[in-house]
This record gives C-alpha cells, structure tokens and sequence, in this order.
C-alpha cells in the first residue's frame, strides 16, 4: 500500500491523544464510595471482565477513529504490480532519474525558512538507495536538458557510494528534460541491469513532464515516480531586463522590468548594485502585472558590470539580474546606396557616410558597410545590425523578404527617399516601409529664404526620440524641407507607430514601427543634400547617432545580455585579428569557448555558462594586445511554459504506466475491480463512518 | 452520628403516628394480655366458637342457650387478646452508610425502625432492636413500656454501619431464639444472596411468626444517575472499578431490576411481608403503607 499524500501520517500520532485521555481520565476519576454496583459485580464476574472488555473495545474504536482520519487524507492505494516487480528483499537494477532543474531551487513549501526543493530531492534518492537490497546495482541520471547525464557513467554496485556524491551535487540553473534522461535510464537497465528492474524518477512534474513519460515504453521494468512538488503556488517577483537608455544630460537612465507572478498583490524594494553604490526603490505590484523601475546615472557613474535584485521570494535565482555597462563596438551597418555618384559631395550616403566617419570616433568600433542595390543579396544581410536603404529603387521579391526575416529577427532597418522613390519604390518595398507610400510632395524652390517646409515638432515622448530634445533637436528644427514623401495615414487598429519628426504641415517625417524583434523606421525625405538642408545643420550627426542606436536595439543592453544559463551566444570579434588564447573570468568556471571563421567574419562562440552572474572575456592577441568582452547571464523562470502537475496526475500516470505493461491477463478482464492503483481512501472512509457508528452503539448500548 | 432522636424525620413520624396502631394479621403469643390475637381462647369480647362441653371445662362457658334449642351442652369460647414482640433487625453494614446526610440509608432505617418501635412500644407491645452486618454490631433487649424507646435510639445512635452485609447467616443462628409466634421486621438494602437471607426468613414463618421485609435503598442505586469518569470504591470490600458511568448504566440498571424481581419472587415464595424504602423519598408514605397493611 502507498499513498498519494504521505504527509499527512503524521497524524497517527494523534492515536495516542485517545489513550493520553482515557490514562488522565482514570487517574483523574472522581472517587465514589458505592456498594451497589460492586455487589451486582460480585453477583456476575463475568460481567465485570465484559465491562473491561468493552472499555477497552472503545479506546480500540477510539484510537481506530483518530486513526482513520489521517489514513483517509493521506489517500493510500494499492500501487500497480508490473511484469517486472522483483519479490521483496531481491537484488534489483535500479535507476534513479533525478531532476536537478530550474525548478529545484523553488522554496520548499514544508518549511518556514528558504529551502529548495532540491533538498527533498537529494534526501528521496539517498532514500532510495539505502534501501536497496543486498547484491542490487544503481545508477543516477540527472535530467539535464539536451544531455541527461550520469552520476557515475555505469550501474555501481556501491549504492552508498552514489549517495555520498549526490549529496555534494547542486542543482543547475536550466530547465530539466524527464523524458530523455528515463530513455538514458531504459537503455542503461536494458544494456547492465539485473533480472529485476525499475526506474524511479524524483522530480518537479509539470504537466508536460508527465505527457511525455505516458508515452514512454517503461515494458519490463518497474516505474515509480516520486513527486516533490511544491503545494503552494509559486510566489515569484523577478526582474526581467534592464535596458540602459542615455539621458539628455548625458549620464544614463537604467530601466528595469520588475514582473509579479503572483496571484496576490505584492510589495518588494528593488535594489541597484553598482560597486559599492546600493540605490533602493520601493515598488507595489498588482497581481501578475510588471512595472517599469527607473534609476537615474549621472556621467561620472562608470560601471562595468552591475546587478539590480528585488527582494527575496519563493524562486531567487531570478531575484538578480546581472548586467554590464553598454558599449557600442561592433555595431554592424549595411548601407544600400539607391544613388552612387562620381562626385562625392553628390552621392547619397556621403553626409550620411560623414556622420558615421564622425560618431566612430566616440564610438569603440562602427563597422559600415556601402553596397550598391546590386550587391544587396541575402547573403549580405546576414550579421547586421542595422541596414540601411538609401534612395533605392527597387528591390528583388527574395531580397525583400530576406529583408523583413532579418528584421523580424531583430535588425534594424531605416528607407530613406530620394529621386528614386516612385510607384515601383513603393510597391516592392511595401513591407518594409512603416505605412503605404503615397505621393511626393515638394517643388524645387530650394534655397529661396521662402522655400522649403520647416520641421514644426520633435516629439520627445517617443522612446529614443528623446534624445533630440537638447541642442540637436533644435538644431534639427532649423533644417528645411523641401520634398517629401506622404505615407497613407494608419488605419485605427495600427497603434503601434510612432511618430518621431512631423513637418510644420503636420505631415510626417520620421516615423517608426516595430516588427518582431526588430523595428523599420522611415525617414520621409533624403538622407543627403537633395531633398533637405538637414546635412549642413550640426543636428544631423546626433540625428543619425540617434538613429543608428535605436535602430540597433534602442539603446537596450539588446538581447545579446538576456543570456540564460546553458545557452549559447556569439562574440563577434574584428577582423583579421590573430587570436593566441581565450580567458574567461565568472561564476561558471567551466565555459567553453570556440572560435569560428564564416566568411570574414570573424567570431567567438561561448558555451555553457551554467550558473548566472557577469562574465569577463579576454581574448588574447598574438601581437599581446587584448580584447576585452563582457557577458550576463540571466535566469527566467517561466511559470505559463510550466504547469506543476498534481501528484493525482502524477500517480493516475504512474499507475497507467504501470497497467499499460502488467501482462497480458490483466488487460484482458476490464470489468477487473481489483486494478492495480486502486486507491483505498474510500473503504478508509467507510471504515471511519462504521466506527463512528460503533462508538456511538458502544457509548449508548453497553 | 447526628443524634437521630432530634431528627426532624423522626420528629414528623412520631406526630405521624400518634393515633395509629399495628395490628399483627396473624396469631402472635405473649405473656400479657393485649390487643394482638392470641392462638389461645381467652377472656375477650369476641365470640370465637362452641365447642362440646367436656368434663372440666369451666360451667360459666356453657352457652345456656343452645342447651335450651338442642338440649345438649356446648360451651362458648372467645378469642383471647395478647401483647406482641416485636423483633426489629436492622442492616448495619458498610454499604448501609451511602447517602448524603438525611437520606443516608442507616439513618432513615434507623429512623423508620424507631416509628416502629415507638408505635410498638405505644401499644404496649415489646421491642427487640439489633444492629446486624455480618455479626450483631448492637442489641437492646425486647421490653415493652416508652421507657425501652430511649435506650433502642442510643444503641442505634451508637453504632457505625460497616462490614460485610450478611444478615443471612446471622438471622440463621437467631431462628431458634427467637420463639414462636412473634413479628420479625428486617431493614436491609439486601446487598447480599437474597436466597441465602429468605432461607432464615422461611423458617421463622414456619414457626408462625410475622416476617416483614423492609427494603431500603437510595434513588442513586435504583437510577445510576452518575456522569464523567469515576473511580467507583466498595463501601464493604476492597474492590473498585473505574469507568465512564454512561457506558455501563443500561447494564447496571438491567442487574438491579433482575435483583429486585429475584427478591420480590422470594418474598412471594418465602410468603413475608415486603416495603420497599427509598431514603430520598418521603418515609411516611411506607410507615402509612405498613400500618394500611398491618405485619403479615
């Protein structure tokens, strides 16, 4: 017999409370001196053993009643025999798959204090293993995802030996893979294992766990599932970026995404980290809502690394978020030039190609890249970061949709117009560009002190667009248009455009919309001389350093610091560099790395960085130079991608799993009442109304 | 012991029975005449029979009369009258002590058996008062005259109930004393063999005397009105039990009717008079009851 809520047998301790009582109560009885009933004792000594007879029944009934109560919540049943059950005492291969996920570092909800599941874990498989009997052979798989691997790589003979090692083992920081980990399981019993077999698998069930593992074929060896679940639902405050966005007077903003999965209202101080600098803020949570938290830098707050954390919950892995000081290098730009021209003041990218010569100065490392329409294949979008297509005419059907992929995945993509910008512009470049185009608008009264459309307003509410509210917006704000394109107005339904620059008409100039990852922004006149005097005004540098950063990734630390533990990302480095070794500084002093060349593409691949915290990277070069790198590597925990399966479900599958298998026989008596897994509480039920109902006939008809 | 001869009880019964009488239903012999029917033909106004004259019979007896119709000699006999002695044994065991003061059960039979005695010793029967657990604890001689009343209610006043309720064996050894003819009243709780306490009981009816059975009890032993858990102590032995009173009280009071109907089938067979007296009741509705009846 087992039970599906062993905790609550405990409560058998409560038979002693009938006895206690009925032992104070004879201690305690009120002394009568009265003859009558001994006499009538005397007269039948048979009746005297018959009362003590019955007194004693009812301290049974009584002790059998306080008894039944803990039995029946505790929900026994009988577990289902399989083919491969092994008599008791037997020597048997036993696996034990142990889930060491993410979820492991859940509080455990037995206890007042933080203890992770984990603990329970390690104590249910040292369990399992030190009661094995004599001559059985075992083995533990840790459920890692990807990779299930083992304690020791064969069954050992040695159970307690297997224990002592698990007991040192920590649990990881990714999510956990049941149904691998128990084929690694099938085939190592299958492979080494003795006549009698079973798998025993420790773990957090989600609901997916346990659809996977119904449709394993567990045929000749026991199943046993051991369920350490929490009861209580997770409550879980966690901060989920920190995006660091340059302020106008020049230090940096930190905004932070603090996220309640809660299903109460919850209150948690977030905290910045910056060396020995700790800045608080108070923060009140609706039920599972998130809330913006911002943390104002001044210029001299230089930071490398640095970490926000709110306050302590049910899950802390996810209670800091490590993240470092944004750089700028490596920004990869790929300009289309629509208009090549011989003379360089007349090309279409030369202003733009100034601003970007000027910002790589303030910058570490700018890569730009100027190709013709020609050269624009989809090969050529690969790797970058923003692209930009400068007065193009056409573009081929396959390039577009390379186009809308790359920035779908993240890439940022500015169209800017100019002498090409007609009906075929608009029409191959539909996706692309943030509303249908229209018409041109414009004369050629250029350079007339009446000529022209001045810019009328910046708005300063669009994220990024606030950067052009000091000098360089003013700046911007003296340029003059001449031309311009006039998009279709947005549908109501299209709420997510933004409109940066509007002209003193109203029509707009510099518009954005996100797409995926990414983002297409669409600047209404050209990006040279042509169209507009905006080159020759000082603005223009900071409008396009604006530009190229929120194209980038908005001046987000990006995704490229969401790393979660395990995963793996890209350094790319320069080119034609020569690289002597690779050091990485961290919490995890396993990671590995790898250098890999694609193309001219230089990069460095960094693997499993298990455990969360800031990393350093130093690449040494062979002229004994070095570059340096850094990393974050974040945990989140999503409680909607993991549904904890209740351990009915888990023992509904557990028994099915172990019906599925008995032998034939069993499956061919479906009318069979006595099935393997039948749970008993019922008849524990029944049990506890008789004795009630004796107990009352026993206090009233003795 | 409080004095029983201050006793309100007692007090009340007395000025009860100031104008009663009992009458022995049955032949009784004395030494002097008084008001109780003797076996023997005496001076009495009251025609027994004729009898054929014999020779020596007293001439003033013959009825003239019947001579006179049927001219042969008949003599007239009347009944002769005689005084009574009244044997009163009262149970003066351990169990006798139950009861919370004036209802405790040894000192209303007490109290009932001085009605007695002082209705006895009114009409100027003689009274026998003992004090009887398993032996005789105390005995005041039978005497007639009010003056006997004060030294029965000092014995009795002087005698703790204790000891083993066996009024049986004792009554056994007291049948041939006793004589014939006379009336025998016991007040016993009957915590004992009722076989063995009728066995002496029937004897003495044999030898024609006037056996009455007082049966006191206390309302707790007819109605087990206990609750909690108690620890219950034998007032005659060592024994104890410690239970729930609940539990046992639909058995307790099945035992008890069982007792009582056993006692009550011997009293039909042993042909004794029977009261039964309940110490928290009133105890004049028995003395009325008994002096309705008369002693057997």
């Amino acid at each position: 017999m087992s039970f599906v809520q062993p905790i609550f047998l405990a409560g058998l301790l409560l038979a002693a409370v009938p006895i206690l009582i009925h032992l104070i109560n004879r201690r305690r009885a009120r002394r009568l001196d009265f003859s009558a009933l001994e006499f009538l004792l005397r007269r039948d000594p048979r009746l005297a053993r018959r009362l003590k007879m019955k007194e004693l029944l009812l301290l049974l009934f009584r002790t059998l009643l306080v008894m039944a109560i803990p039995l029946a919540l505790a929900r026994p049943y009988l577990p289902a025999p399989s083919s491969g059950s092994a008599p008791l005492g037997a020597p048997r291969s036993v696996v034990i798959v142990v889930d060491r996920g993410l979820e492991q570092w859940v509080d455990d909800d037995r206890v007042d204090s933080y203890r992770p599941l984990w603990t329970r874990t390690v104590r249910k498989a040292r369990e399992v293993l030190s009661r094995l009997p004599p001559g059985s052979t075992a083995a533990v798989v840790f459920a890692d995802r990807g990779r299930p691997s083992l304690l020791e790589s064969h069954l050992s003979r040695d159970p307690l030996k297997l224990s002592r090692k698990l007991s040192r083992i920590k649990p990881t920081y990714t999510r956990s893979d049941l149904k691998d980990a128990a084929g690694l399981a099938r085939t190592l019993l299958s492979e080494e294992g003795l006549e009698h077999r079973e798998i025993r698998i420790i773990a957090s069930f989600s609901v997916s766990d346990i659809t996977e593992l119904e449709s394993l074929d567990f045929r000749g060896v026991d199943l046993h599932l051991h369920p350490i679940n929490r009861k209580k639902p997770v409550s879980n405050t966690r901060l989920s970026s920190v995006r660091q966005v340059r302020s106008s007077d020049g230090g940096t903003e930190l905004i932070t995404q603090v996220e309640n999965h809660t299903p109460d209202s919850s209150e948690t101080a977030v905290t910045l980290q910056l060396g020995e600098q700790v800045v608080r803020q108070a923060v009140q949570l609706d039920p599972n809502s998130s809330k913006e938290v911002r943390f104002g830098l001044g210029p001299t707050d230089v930071f490398e690394t640095a970490e926000i954390r709110v306050d302590d919950d049910d899950f802390p892995p996810d209670n800091t978020f490590f993240f470092q000081r944004r750089r700028q290098e490596a920004m990869n730009v790929l300009v289309v030039n629509g208009s090549p021209r011989p003379i360089r003041f007349q090309d279409e990218v030369f202003f733009l190609g100034r601003a970007m010569e000027a910002l790589k100065q303030v910058r570490n490392e700018l890569l730009v890249e100027i190709v013709a329409p020609a050269g624009l294949k989809p090969a050529t979008v690969v790797d970058r970061d923003v692209i930009i297509l400068a007065n193009i005419h056409v573009l081929d059907r396959d390039v577009a949709h390379t186009l809308k992929t790359a920035v779908e995945g993240g890439v940022g993509l500015l169209v800017t117009v100019g002498d090409q910008s007609d009906s075929d512009f608009g029409d191959s470049l539909r996706d692309l560009l943030v509303l249908p185009l229209r018409e041109i608008h414009g004369s050629d009264a250029r350079f007339s002190a009446e000529g022209g459309i001045a810019v009328g307003n910046i708005d300063v509410r669009a994220e990024g667009a606030r950067l052009l509210s000091g000098a360089g917006g003013e700046s911007i704000r003296q340029a003059r248009i001449f031309r311009y394109a006039v998009l279709a107005p947005p549908s109501p339904a299209e709420t997510n455009i933004s409109t940066w620059i509007t002209l003193e008409n109203g029509a707009p100039l510099l518009l954005e919309r996100p797409m995926g990852r990414g983002r297409i922004m669409f600047f209404g006149t050209s990006i040279d001389f042509d169209w507009t005097d905006m080159p020759a005004h000082p603005g223009y540098v900071q409008l396009i350093s604006v530009l190229l950063d929120h194209l980038s990734g908005g001046g987000i630390a990006s995704g490229r610091s969401q790393i979660h533990p395990g995963q793996r990302w890209a350094i790319s480095l320069p080119r034609d560099v020569k690289i002597r070794s690779v050091d990485i500084k961290g919490p995890d002093s396993t990671v590995k790395t790898e250098i890999r060349k694609t193309g001219e593409r230089l990069q460095l691949i960094v693997r499993e960085a298990k455990v969360p915290g800031s990393y350093q990277v130093y690449v040494h070069l062979a002229d004994g130079s070095e570059l340096n790198y850094l990393f974050s590597v974040n945990v989140v925990r999503s409680d909607k991608q993991r549904i904890p399966a209740s351990i009915q479900a888990v023992k509904k599958i557990e028994n099915a799993v172990g019906k599925k298998h008995t032998p034939t026989k069993r499956q061919a008596d479906p009318d069979s009442t006595v099935v393997a897994g039948t749970p008993i509480w019922h008849f524990l039920l029944l049990s506890l109304i008789l004795l009630l109902a004796m107990e009352a006939y026993t206090a009233f008809k003795v | 012991m409080k004095p029983l001869r201050n006793n309100e009880r007692l007090s009340e019964l007395l000025t009860r029975v100031q104008g009663m009488r009992l009458d022995a239903q049955g032949l009784v012999e004395g030494f002097l005449s008084g008001r109780h029917r003797s076996p023997h033909h005496g001076v009495s106004i009251e025609f027994s029979d004729h009898k054929e004259y014999t020779p020596g019979d007293d001439l003033r007896t013959i009825d003239w009369k019947v001579f006179g119709r049927s001219d042969k000699l008949y003599i007239k006999r009347f009944h002769h009258e005689t005084d009574l002695t009244a044997r009163i044994i009262l149970d003066g065991s351990g169990s006798m002590a139950y009861g919370p003061d004036e209802s405790m059960k040894y000192r209303c039979a007490g109290v009932f058996a001085l009605a007695l005695s002082y209705l006895f010793l009114r009409q100027g029967d003689r009274v026998e008062m003992q004090v009887v657990s398993d032996q005789v604890q105390g005995r005041v001689p039978a005497r007639p005259g009010l003056g006997h009343f004060s030294s029965i209610a000092q014995m009795l006043e002087s005698t703790i109930p204790e000891g083993e309720t066996a009024l049986g064996p004792v009554l056994d050894g007291q049948v041939e004393r006793f004589g014939r003819r006379r009336a025998i009243i016991i007040l016993t709780d009957v915590f004992e063999d009722p076989e063995r306490l009728f066995r002496p009981m029937r004897a003495l009816r044999a030898r024609g005397c006037s056996v009455l059975l007082l049966h006191v009890l206390h309302g707790d032993e007819l109605d087990f009105p206990f609750d909690g858990v108690r620890d219950f102590r034998s007032m005659e032995t060592e024994g104890n039990l410690v239970t729930e009173p609940q539990l046992i009280r639909s058995l307790y009071l099945k035992r008890m009717r069982s007792h009582l109907e056993t006692i009550t089938t011997g009293v039909q067979q042993s042909n004794v008079g029977y009261l039964r007296i309940r110490t928290d009741d009133s105890l004049e509705a028995p003395l009325y009851e008994l002096v309705r009846r008369g002693l057997p």
